[in-house]
Order: structure tokens, then C-alpha cells, then sequence
């Protein structure tokens, strides 16, 4: 199926590659757009952008309520390798829609994080890998469905309907109180959340 | 029925209604209530003889997440049926407090945590009724005294103004006074 507008069905509209949580270096020679390394015989995280990929097709958005950037590329799917405990790399690469026609979704990050399949499909997540060495950890993660990211204290959506307009498919949550609050307050979405998280508020016997 | 009593609480924010913290490194205490818990449902509630801010909700209870990087969080949430047992949220973002046991009820303290910091002691409780709580000094030496009973807080002064009461027949504060194994002298 062609990426070109299909009035019924316009979730192939656009095959878009999503990629949130940190400043990707857009201008880097190599085509190395994020970097998680920490030092020698620790794994190297990498996202390349292959020379198919311009840095032009990155739309770069923030997500709203925080100075965190997000970007999307449209027209691109990930390639990746893992090289035993060493190296993990995804590679950008074009995408016409004949082969792959869904949206993908990155998050990188400098600091831990834990991504929630919000189908509870685990195998919705590709790659979910770390390199932290004392207090600094690089992570990133790969998922072919929307997920959750719980990092820090905040919970953030990557999420895209094609109704939808680019610049709301990463929405903040919450922070973890206010996901807590609602999920006691009867939110199922929250409940998900929570139980993924393995947090389960105590109660008077 | 729950009680909070000891602080005036944040109605500003949706969920937080009261935090302390003494220090980066020292734990974080706090209170929250669940997105559909209205400012409406907490009523104010005088305690005689003292100024200490109460407050009073009908069908609500309490679960807490306890966390070991340094994070209490209470959070109140509601409940569809009248709960059978009073409890209590003891706030004090001062210099803390201690909880008396009552003798028919050993172990009422659900949870007790504390933020000490360099000059002052946050705590925070989740207390089963009936129990006595003993708030503190800067020095660690008692202030005065509380009765948290099930149908509600009563004040009983400091640890003079109860061992008065208690040679006037005072049944709570000789309970107290017993409890708290204070040796009074006699000839």
C-alpha cells in the first residue's frame, strides 16, 4: 500500500517515524542524529540517519506543557542491529509504504525510563535498551505501537491517530501523583498504567 | 469517616493538597487526594481549646505508596460506602509528633514518617482511632496532647493540663497518662 492519501484509510497515510525525549544532532557528518555512551565495554546506543533521510524531513515539536523536543519523520521506518552487549543501532531509513506502513515510535533519553505497551502487547516493543554507568544512563527504545514512557516523575503518550495533526502524537500524561490520583479516582487508562509500573498504593487493613 | 488534622491544606492544586520536605536529600511527605475528591467534600472542623486547622470527610479512606527513594504519598480516595472506622491523617510540618497507643487499640499507626531536617521535624501519620498524639518541641520535649477519638479530635492541653485532669477523674487522661508511663510521684 502507497503512502499517497487513501480516503479510506488514512492510517497508511502517512508511515512516519516518531522520535521523542531528547535533542537529536541533526548536523552531525556521520549521520549519527543521538548518542547514548557512557564509556569503553559499555553498550553504545546509537540512532543513525541514513543519507536517504535529509535533516529537512525532521519536524521537530515540543511536547506540550514541557521544553522536551519531539520529532517526526515522515516517509521513514527504523532498521536496527544489536551487536551482542556492545552496540545497538537503528538506522532511519526511507519508507515508500509498500512493505511498512505504520507508524513507529522512538524515545531516547538520558536518564532511565520504562516504556508500557499501551496494547499490553509486549512484543509491540522492539528494542528497550540502556547503558548507565554510575548515575548516567543513555536509553532508548523502539516500539511499533503507541506506549507509555514513564521517565522521571512524568508519564508522557507517543501516540499517533492520522486524524490527529503531528504536533499532539507525544502528549504529557502526567506526573506520577496525578496518575496515582486518577487512577484511584477510577481511570482505567491509569489503572494500566499503574499496574504496569508494579505500583499498587497500600491500604488500611 | 476520615480526619486530617495539624495543617491547613492547598485547595489550589488539584491533587496536592500538602507537602513537606526539610532538605534535598531528606524525604518528601505528601498529601493527595483522588481527581474526583472535590474541595467540597472536606469540611472544616474546629477543635476546642486549640487553633490546630482539622477537617472532616464523609466516605473516604486512604491508600499510600511508600517509596525507598525517599517519597511518602497518602493519597485520599473516595469510597461508595460509609467506612465502619474513624480514621486520621496527623500532619505536622513543624517539629513532628509522637502517637500513643490506646490500650484497645495497639497498633492504630498504619504508617509514621518524618523529613528531619536541620531545624525542623515534618511528619506524617495515617493513625487508626483511637490513639493520642503527642506533638513536639524543637527540642524533641513534648508540647501538648491530643485525643484522636471515633467521633472526633479533642484537645487536651500539654502534659500538666493532663495530668490535672487525670487526679479530676478524667478517663482519657488517665488512659493517657498510663499509656505514656509518666512517673508521677506520690507520697
Amino acid at each position: 500500500m502507497s503512502w499517497i492519501y487513501n480516503p479510506h484509510s488514512v492510517r497508511y497515510l502517512d508511515p512516519a517515524i516518531i522520535i521523542a525525549g531528547d535533542e537529536l544532532k541533526l548536523d552531525n557528518k556521520e549521520g549519527v542524529i543521538w548518542e547514548g555512551y557512557n564509556r569503553k565495554n559499555c553498550r553504545r546506543i546509537l540512532v543513525y540517519r541514513t543519507p536517504g533521510i535529509t535533516p529537512d524531513m525532521f519536524e521537530r515539536y515540543t511536547i506540550e506543557g514541557t521544553n522536551k523536543p519531539f520529532y517526526v519523520v515522515r516517509r521513514a521506518k527504523p532498521r536496527w542491529t544489536r551487536l551482542g552487549d556492545y552496540e545497538t543501532s537503528v538506522f532511519l531509513v526511507p519508507n515508500d509504504g509498500s512493505t511498512h506502513n505504520h507508524t513507529t515510535y522512538m524515545w531516547v533519553g538520558r536518564g532511565p525510563f520504562t516504556p508500557i505497551p499501551a496494547s499490553s502487547r509486549k512484543e509491540d516493543i522492539k528494542i528497550n535498551d540502556k547503558t548507565f554507568i554510575d548515575r548516567k544512563c543513555y536509553q532508548m527504545c523502539l516500539a511499533t505501537g503507541a506506549v507509555w514512557i514513564c521517565y522521571d516523575e512524568f508519564v508522557y503518550e507517543i501516540c499517533w491517530d492520522s486524524y490527529e495533526t503531528f504536533s499532539s502524537a507525544v502528549k504529557l500524561v502526567g506526573t506520577r501523583d496525578e496518575i496515582i490520583a486518577r487512577a484511584l479516582a477510577g481511570d482505567k487508562e491509569c489503572q494500566k498504567i499503574l499496574n504496569s509500573l508494579n505500583i499498587n498504593p497500600q491500604q488500611i487493613p | 469517616m476520615l480526619y486530617i488534622i495539624g495543617e491547613y491544606l492547598n485547595f489550589k492544586d488539584r491533587i496536592l493538597l500538602w507537602a513537606a520536605c526539610n532538605g534535598a536529600t531528606r524525604r518528601v511527605l505528601k498529601l493527595l487526594r483522588a481527581a474526583n475528591i472535590p474541595d467540597e467534600r472536606f469540611v472544616q472542623y474546629k477543635i476546642d481549646g486549640c487553633d490546630m486547622p482539622a477537617y472532616r470527610l464523609e466516605n473516604a479512606t486512604v491508600r499510600w505508596l511508600d517509596t525507598s527513594h525517599r517519597e511518602t504519598s497518602v493519597f485520599i480516595t473516595g469510597t461508595e460506602t460509609p467506612e465502619p472506622h474513624t480514621v486520621y491523617i496527623v500532619l505536622n510540618g513543624d517539629q513532628g509528633f509522637r502517637t500513643i497507643p490506646y490500650p484497645s487499640n495497639p497498633s492504630s499507626v498504619h504508617i509514621h514518617r518524618t523529613s528531619s531536617g536541620s531545624r525542623a521535624c515534618s511528619a506524617m501519620a495515617v493513625v487508626s482511632a483511637p490513639a493520642f498524639v503527642e506533638r513536639l518541641n524543637y527540642d524533641g520535649s513534648p508540647r501538648d496532647y491530643f485525643y484522636i477519638a471515633k467521633d472526633a479530635p479533642y484537645y487536651l492541653g500539654s502534659r500538666n493540663a493532663v495530668i490535672a485532669k487525670a487526679f479530676a477523674d478524667d478517663t482519657v487522661c488517665r488512659q493517657l497518662m498510663q499509656q505514656a508511663g509518666w512517673d508521677i510521684g506520690t507520697l
